[in-house]
C-alpha cells in the first residue's frame, strides 16, 4: 500500500493504518520502514474491537492483536467493503483494492 | 551431477538456508512471490533434497565421522524446508472466523486515535473523502 500511496491520493482516498502497536513502537519501528501515511497506535484494542478485528493470542508471545483486514469507508461514513485474509501472508494487494475503489465510484 | 553430490554436505544445507532467509528478508515483500513463495518452496525443496541425496549416494564409501556430517546437515537442511512448509502452509493460516461483529457492522463507528507523533486522528476528519483503513498485525 505504501508504494502506491500517491495512487490513493490521486483518487483522493484517505489511508489509514490500525494495530495495536503503542505510539512508541509505531515511530520507533514503522515509520523507519517507510510509512507515510498515518499509522494510528491502538493498543487497547478499542478500535480493533469496534469492527470486531480482534485476534486472541494472535501475537506469537499470546498477546491479541488485530487480524489483518481492509475496510473501505465511503463519503459519509458507511462501510462499503470488507476485505478479510483467510491466510495473514496473503493480504489483498493494492491493486484489488482500487478495483473495488473503482467498482464503487461506477456503482 | 556427480560434483554437485560431493560437495552436497554444505551446499545443500546452504542453499536451504539461502532459500528459508531469502523469503522473509527479499520475497516477502513482493505480493506475488509472497502470497505463493514461487522462489522459496523450489530452494528448500532443492536443498533439502540434494543434501539427502548426497547422504544416499556417499554413505558407503565414507568414513563414519563424514556421515555423521552429512546427517546433521541431511537434518538441518529437511528441517529448515519443512520450517518453511510449515509457516506457508499451516501457521499463517491460523486466524480466527470472522466475528460476528465484523460480518454485521454497516457503519463505520467514529474513533479517535493517535498517530506516531502523538497527534489525534480522528475518522469524522475525513467525511467527504473515501478512507481505506488497514488493520495490521503490528510491526513484526
Amino acid at each position: 500500500m505504501q508504494t502506491k500511496i500517491e495512487e490513493f491520493e490521486a483518487r483522493d482516498v484517505v489511508v489509514l493504518g490500525i494495530s495495536t502497536s503503542t505510539v512508541g513502537e509505531v515511530k520507533e519501528k514503522m515509520i523507519p520502514m517507510g510509512f507515510t501515511f498515518p499509522l494510528l497506535a491502538d493498543p487497547e484494542l478499542k478500535v480493533i474491537d469496534a469492527f470486531g478485528l480482534r485476534h486472541v493470542a494472535g501475537y506469537p508471545t499470546g498477546e491479541d492483536i488485530a487480524r489483518p483486514a481492509i475496510i473501505i469507508i465511503d463519503e459519509s461514513g458507511v462501510i462499503v467493503e470488507k476485505m478479510l485474509t483467510e491466510n495473514w501472508r496473503v493480504r489483498p494487494t493494492a491493486e484489488l483494492i482500487f478495483e473495488k475503489l473503482d467498482a464503487l465510484k461506477a456503482g | 551431477m556427480r560434483n554437485l553430490l560431493k560437495h552436497s554436505i554444505w551446499l545443500g544445507p546452504l542453499i536451504t538456508l539461502v532459500g528459508f532467509l531469502s523469503y522473509f528478508l527479499i520475497f516477502a515483500k513482493y505480493p506475488v512471490l509472497r502470497d505463493v513463495p514461487w522462489v522459496n518452496i523450489p530452494l528448500v525443496t532443492l536443498g533439502g533434497v540434494l543434501t539427502v541425496a548426497g547422504l544416499w549416494r556417499g554413505w558407503n564409501n565414507s568414513r563414519w565421522i563424514k556421515r555423521c556430517f552429512h546427517c546433521v546437515g541431511s537434518l538441518f537442511s529437511v528441517g529448515i524446508a519443512g520450517l518453511l512448509f510449515f509457516y506457508v502452509f499451516s501457521y499463517s493460516y491460523g486466524l480466527p472466523v470472522t466475528s460476528e461483529t465484523t460480518k454485521a457492522i454497516e457503519r463505520a463507528p467514529d474513533f479517535s486515535l493517535s498517530d506516531a507523533n502523538g497527534n489525534l486522528v480522528s475518522l469524522a476528519d475525513y467525511r467527504g473523502k473515501k478512507v481505506v483503513i488497514s488493520f495490521y498485525r503490528g510491526f513484526w
